[in-house]
């Protein structure tokens, strides 16, 4: 009976492959525009006049015990270019235990203390804010609100760059992040890489596109109508909920590349596995909440929508000229391109490839070598790793048909992955090696050594982000706070930058 | 347009692979004329060389 179950599974291979590869070319038309978007990075980024206008901002800060760190962020505000007359600091102390609010309050900012054990995402701490500025000061008060970490360092022309693409036309603009402790340690250099990464392949090309990037969690700044509302991301993950709400209504999400900031990175790999397992949950609740509405939007527009920032507001029904009709046009493609490529993103392709591996290359090859046995290259594949020690060796493992050549089967495809992934883990260091030249100016001076190290433990990044995400689908996660410790400021930044 | 040419040949790549040996040469020849061919000679290359990566990245 046994034997028949898995005859008829193996004899399911053709037709399998050909579903798998199916599958394999629907993900990769998901990704296929990425390459475009790397190459653009590679060169090119939007640039923005200088602004006719100054605008006025709120500054919207979430801090949990940050005593160590909130009182160098405003420092570094307060530093700012930019009168200071139009911008108000906003922090909101969320259940803080230490000193954060009398730190906060003592430099000048606004604080507003919240206490609320269940919850307890940043998320509610910037609803909670938000309500609190709309009830005080209104919130049209200000045109503009940025959003960061309390471990966050901002240049002294930050707000001033901002500015620039806001005055532009810009509604949603997200900054350079760089990091505070690039080299303090191998952890807090793969995420240091990633920040970059992202802007290398995704914000600089997205920028130039007109389409819409990432926001990612801080450094980024939005219009008075996102929040006319209130806030109302509360997920572990706001930024992406926010992303995608965004870009289903249309909104543009600009990069500005002038206006840098710096971010604090975790340096205990206790600490970032729990950071990537909440990012990869909240990247999956984006992906069921907001994923329907975007490939909705790929075929329908602006039709169906989950909020409207907009509501309310009238628009005038006027004859349009030719030109008016072909803007609208070219809008609605750049709308459903943005649609799809943040449904691309949001889409947990490293999850549906594994599923996709176990049902296809372990269960279903393995039944086929069951009933037909099979005669194989130890070292199949068709990464360069895999051709060389092909070129080297002719080791060929060979088993007819039974159960042993079912168990074997399944371990050599398991082997093939093994051997794949580390082909992917040598040919991702390379990236490593292409941000450290291209980003030279940006990075802090780093010994060769350390470079070199770095570049080693750079793929751990990607290999940690797939693990969390088959985590994640399974485990429930909550949101627990990162500490921030370090007690850098911006004069000691500037002063490494001139040295 | 204009501001892409001009981001090609000053930022990323170009700091590194244009700027830094013109740069040197600059500082190391006497001759303005050696310098201006070889400037130009870097140039070209920088050119060539990155828009072949660019493509080459792209078919493959």
């Amino acid at each position: 009976m046994l034997s028949l179950i898995i005859n008829s599974i193996g004899n399911f291979y053709n037709t399998g492959i050909k579903i798998s590869n199916i599958i394999a070319t629907i993900l990769a038309i998901l990704v296929f525009h990425k390459s475009f978007y790397f190459v653009i990075g590679m060169f090119f980024t939007r640039k923005f006049k200088p602004a006719k206008k100054k605008h006025k901002y709120g500054i919207l800060i979430a801090a949990r015990n940050e005593k160590y760190v909130i009182g160098n962020l405003i420092d570094s505000i307060k530093k700012q270019d930019y009168p200071s007359d139009l911008y108000t600091i906003f922090v909101v102390a969320d259940n803080c235990t230490d000193n954060t609010a009398e730190i906060a309050r003592k430099k000048g900012a606004i604080v507003y203390e919240r206490f609320d054990d269940i919850h307890k995402t940043k998320g509610y701490a910037l609803e909670f804010l938000v309500n609190n500025i709309k009830k005080d000061y209104g919130i049209e008060t200000f045109e503009g609100y940025f959003v960061f970490d309390a471990d966050n360092l901002l240049k002294s022309n930050y707000i001033s760059k901002m500015n620039d693409a806001f005055d532009e036309g810009c509604k949603i603009i997200t900054s350079y992040r760089n990091t505070k402790n690039f080299d303090e340690n191998w952890v807090a250099s793969t995420y240091a890489l990633h920040w970059i990464r992202s802007i290398r392949v995704n914000h600089r090309a997205r920028s130039i596109l007109r389409l819409a990037t990432n926001i990612q969690g801080t450094g980024f700044l939005f219009t008075n109508e996102v929040i006319k509302n209130g806030w109302h991301y509360t997920s572990l993950t706001e930024d992406r909920a926010l992303t995608a709400d965004a870009v289903a209504q249309g909104y543009q999400i600009t990069y500005q590349d002038e206006a840098e900031f710096y971010d604090e990175q975790p340096t205990n790999i206790k600490i970032a596995l729990r950071q990537r397992l909440r990012w990869s949950k909240g990247h999956l609740q984006a992906f069921v909440e907001s994923g329907p509405y975007l490939f909705i939007n790929i075929f329908f527009g602006k039709k169906f929508l989950k909020v409207n920032w907009k509501k309310g507001k009238k628009h005038e029904k006027k004859k349009r000229t030719f030109k008016e009709f072909m803007l609208d046009v070219i809008e609605s493609i750049r709308h459903r391109f943005a649609s799809f490529d943040t449904l691309s993103q949001l889409t947990p392709i490293s999850f549906i490839n594994l599923c996709r591996w176990l049902l296809f290359s372990v269960l279903i090859y393995g039944c086929y070598a069951y009933s037909n046995g099979f005669d194989v290259n130890l070292f199949q594949g068709g990464t360069y790793l895999a051709k060389f020690l092909r070129e080297i060796t002719n080791i060929r493992i060979v088993y007819s048909p039974g159960v042993n050549a079912l168990l074997v089967g399944m371990l050599i495809t398991i082997w093939f992955r093994i051997l794949y992934r580390i082909a992917m883990y040598f040919s991702n260091m390379l990236m490593a090696i292409y941000l450290f030249i291209v980003e030279d100016a940006r990075i802090k001076k780093i010994k060769f050594w350390k470079k070199l190290l770095f570049i080693f433990t750079w793929p751990t990044f990607d290999i940690i982000g797939r693990y969390t995400t088959y985590a994640a689908v399974f485990m429930n996660v909550t949101w627990k706070p990162i500490p921030h410790e370090s007690k850098i400021t911006i004069d000691d930044i500037s002063n490494n930058e001139v040295e | 347009m204009k501001n892409l040419i001009e981001q090609f040949y000053n930022e990323g790549f170009a700091t590194t692979f244009y700027k830094k040996p013109v740069k040197y040469i600059n500082k190391k020849i006497k001759n303005k004329t050696l310098v201006k061919i070889l400037s130009i000679l870097i140039k070209v290359l920088y050119t060539v060389i990155f828009i072949g990566i660019a493509i080459y990245y792209l078919i493959k």
